[in-house]
């Protein structure tokens, strides 16, 4: 694989999880990887372990780390490996079945999440969301439409494609909602009786890697004394420290009326877990101070 | 000959103030027309009495549709489908894309085509890392072929049909077979000459992992766009009626510029649309360019300076038809890729109707002749039609930027081709046409 082709992967899987966040993108990377695989023209036992190898190192290092989805290509890979020996067509049959599992495994995961958040749903909330969770957006439906909950959502606009998918989906569920900049958050804190938040990771150094604008919101909720709770499936959580995650910095030279300045910018923020109050995985709510760090499945071979 | 040297001195700058962007169209036109009125070169009234109505409304109407139809999300909706059935094949992205853009140039703007399908093309094309440069200018292309093949799809074929009073109908039957066999010339000559790029991936698993990533991603973003299906089915009615009207007109006697427009107010009506919104998205420019231009050449044809064009050059090839057919045909072409198609079109109305005057040639087959030289012709540079320049710009916008050279390298050829196929058919037709 070129260079050029790896660059263009990794900008098409960040432009996947700004929109979709980072459940829906292992999802749809788990499915696409199922895709390719079965479109794939018949090659010889070696070439196709490379091409493999090959594809599997970039989804492991994208730009930042979607570390559920490097967790399950990993598993992946170690269960592979056993058949590396048998021919292109067998190889391949096994690499299905195993995604498959995979998928099935996340799914169960992000539908434990999802039936937890629902529960933390109260009548007359008004919840302040981060709107590229999939967990967050599912329970905010669910308590709606099946538990008949009468609560109020305040998204934070953090991202014109990002949200609107999020203000469509409950708009059409009739949920109440406001749109409001993340800035502008102080002037609603007195209404407002939780803060959900998503993760892309969270890392053993106790930092939470998420959206842009949310360590803002983390912030001001917590010195108001505003309930922030962490929606997270395990496999969220990650082997390596929040510097390692290969958040993605852009540094450029802007110019604005003969004004020139050096402006960075970084693709996600860094959230303190001290400043979370409840942490909610497919388990349930699990204690902060012992946040169990992601081990590998034990059913992995 | 004062008389004509005025009108000839203020076209010629208008051609050149239009032809180098130096103004916009629509100012460099109409202030042309203003010199001359202040001249005294004609009066307000007959200089009014110049602009071709029947063209404008119809103009009008077809825009007013697109504007309703684009709102409604259609158009997203069909080029995630068609993206989707590409499967992110290089070919299939060619011959697809292509197809569907000659497709909806034959019925909608070749601007809006582009605007609409150019997009798409650069994000599967660059997401399964070709270069889309070749895609950009084969839709270009092929934007302009297609719209070569209906009364409403080109807007030199609006004049030609609103000015001398050709049907939908006779615009389809004669320019189909040309229009087909020079969109599979410019498909051709695009995949010979570039046939490595169009290698299938399916043996590159990093590739097919990334389109089928992108094709997800395209979905995704399409399921946020709200589609309200009364308002979409409302509209595609409306278009739908407005076809029928078309082909019916012989029987119905309502000219495309009256069912153009008529249609576009009943869905403004219809479908409660934010009139003030919608009006804003009409290109009023290129409708007061189009004014200021039949006036320019209506003066012009007034003061007998077209006649002595015509009598000068044109009638001078004698009267053989197919030599008039063919010098017809070669000189829009030609003209057309390095000038705009729309002045030269209005110019070349009354050279063709003093050319038809001394010597007659069945089947329309002039008309048809200036029809697909003005319009396949805009392809030669990339200034030769609207479509190019917009493709183009679109392309710069994403980081891709075509330049002139490079566009021509392409282009040129493809136009050539076109207008070889497209002269062996009119041959044909005069040569066995009853």
């Amino acid at each position: 694989m070129s260079s050029n082709e790896r660059e263009i992967l990794y900008i098409l899987i960040r432009e996947c999880e700004d929109v979709m966040g980072v459940s829906r993108t292992t999802l749809v990377a788990l499915q696409s990887y199922r895709q390719a695989l079965q479109k794939l023209k018949n090659t010889d036992n070696q070439a196709f372990t490379n091409l493999l190898v090959e594809l599997n190192t970039v989804i492991k290092n994208t730009e930042p780390k979607i570390i559920p989805l490097t967790h399950l290509i990993e598993e992946f890979e170690a269960e592979l490996q056993i058949y590396f020996k048998n021919p292109f067509e067998l190889i391949r049959d096994h690499a299905l079945k195993i995604l498959n599992q995979k998928l099935s495994r996340y799914e169960s995961f992000i539908q434990g999440v999802i039936d937890h958040g629902t529960q933390l749903i109260e009548e007359k909330d008004c919840i302040i969301a981060q709107p590229s969770s999939l967990a967050i957006r599912s329970a905010l439906k669910k308590a709606h439409s099946e538990l008949n909950r009468k609560f109020k959502v305040l998204i934070l606009d953090q991202n014109f494609m990002r949200i609107k998918q999020f203000v469509k989906e409950l708009s059409q569920e009739g949920v109440e909602l406001l749109v409001v900049p993340e800035y502008n958050l102080s002037h609603f804190l007195k209404t407002v009786t939780k803060l959900f938040i998503g993760a892309v990771s969270i890392t053993p150094d106790k930092k939470i890697i998420t959206t842009v604008g949310t360590a803002n919101a983390v912030g001001l909720c917590h010195l108001n004394q505003i309930p922030i709770y962490l929606l997270a499936n395990s496999l969220k959580f990650a082997h390596r420290i929040a510097s390692e995650q290969h958040i993605y910095k852009v540094e450029s030279q802007r110019a604005c009326n003969n004004f020139t300045y050096r402006h960075v910018t970084y693709s996600h923020d860094q959230v303190d877990l001290h400043l979370i109050d409840h942490v909610i995985t497919e388990q349930g709510e699990i204690v902060r101070t012992g946040t169990p760090f992601f081990k590998p499945d034990p059913t992995v071979g | 000959m004062e008389s004509k040297f005025i009108p000839i001195f203020v076209f010629i700058a208008v051609y050149g103030l239009i032809s180098f962007e130096a103004l916009n169209k629509a100012v460099a036109a109409l202030l042309g027309v203003m010199v001359l009125l202040i001249l005294g070169v004609t009066d307000v009234h007959t200089a009014a009495g110049k602009i071709d109505f029947e063209t404008i409304m119809l103009l009008l109407g077809m825009m007013a549709m697109v504007v309703v139809l684009r709102k409604t999300g259609f158009f997203a909706m069909l080029s995630v489908k068609i993206t989707k059935l590409t499967g992110g094949s290089p070919l299939r992205i060619l011959v697809l894309f292509s197809l569907v853009t000659a497709v909806i140039s034959a019925f909608l703007d070749n601007v809006t085509t582009v605007l609409i399908m150019v997009p798409m093309v650069i994000e599967i094309t660059r997401g399964v890392g070709l270069n889309p440069k070749i895609y950009i200018i084969t839709q270009a292309m092929v934007s302009n072929v297609g719209g070569t093949a209906t009364l409403i799809g080109d807007p030199p074929n609006v004049i030609i049909g609103s000015k001398v009073g050709l049907t939908f109908n006779q615009f389809a039957a004669y320019l189909a077979l040309p229009v087909i066999a020079s969109l599979t010339g410019v498909l051709f000559y695009c995949w010979l000459t570039n046939r490595e790029r169009f290698r299938p991936i399916d043996t590159n698993l990093e590739k097919l992992f990334s389109v089928q990533l992108l094709l997800e991603k395209i979905q995704y973003d399409f399921l946020s766009i709200p589609i309200d299906k009364t308002f979409l089915f409302k509209s595609l009615g409306g278009i739908t009626v407005a076809l029928l009207l078309f082909v019916t007109q012989t029987i119905t006697g309502l000219t495309p510029g009256v069912t153009a427009l008529s249609v576009a107010m009943i869905l403004f009506v219809i479908t409660s649309v934010d009139v003030e919104e919608m009006l804003r998205e009409i290109d009023w420019s290129t409708l007061l360019f189009f004014s200021g231009l039949f006036m320019l050449v209506g003066i012009l044809e007034e003061k007998g300076v077209i006649e002595w064009i015509a009598r000068t050059i044109f009638l001078r090839i004698g009267h053989n038809p197919y030599a008039m057919v063919l010098t017809v045909l070669w000189v829009s072409g030609i003209v057309s890729g390095l000038i705009d198609n729309i002045p030269f079109t209005i110019t070349m109305i009354p050279i063709v109707r003093l050319m038809l005057e001394s010597q007659s040639v069945p089947h329309n087959l002039l008309w048809w002749a200036l029809s697909l030289g003005a319009c396949l012709g805009g392809n030669f540079t990339m200034i030769g039609a609207s479509a190019n320049i917009v493709s183009c710009g679109i392309a710069k916008k994403y980081g891709y930027a075509i330049t002139f050279f490079e566009y021509m390298r392409t282009s040129s050829i493809a136009t050539i081709i076109s207008l070889v196929l497209v002269s062996l058919i009119l041959m044909t037709f005069l040569l066995i046409l009853p």
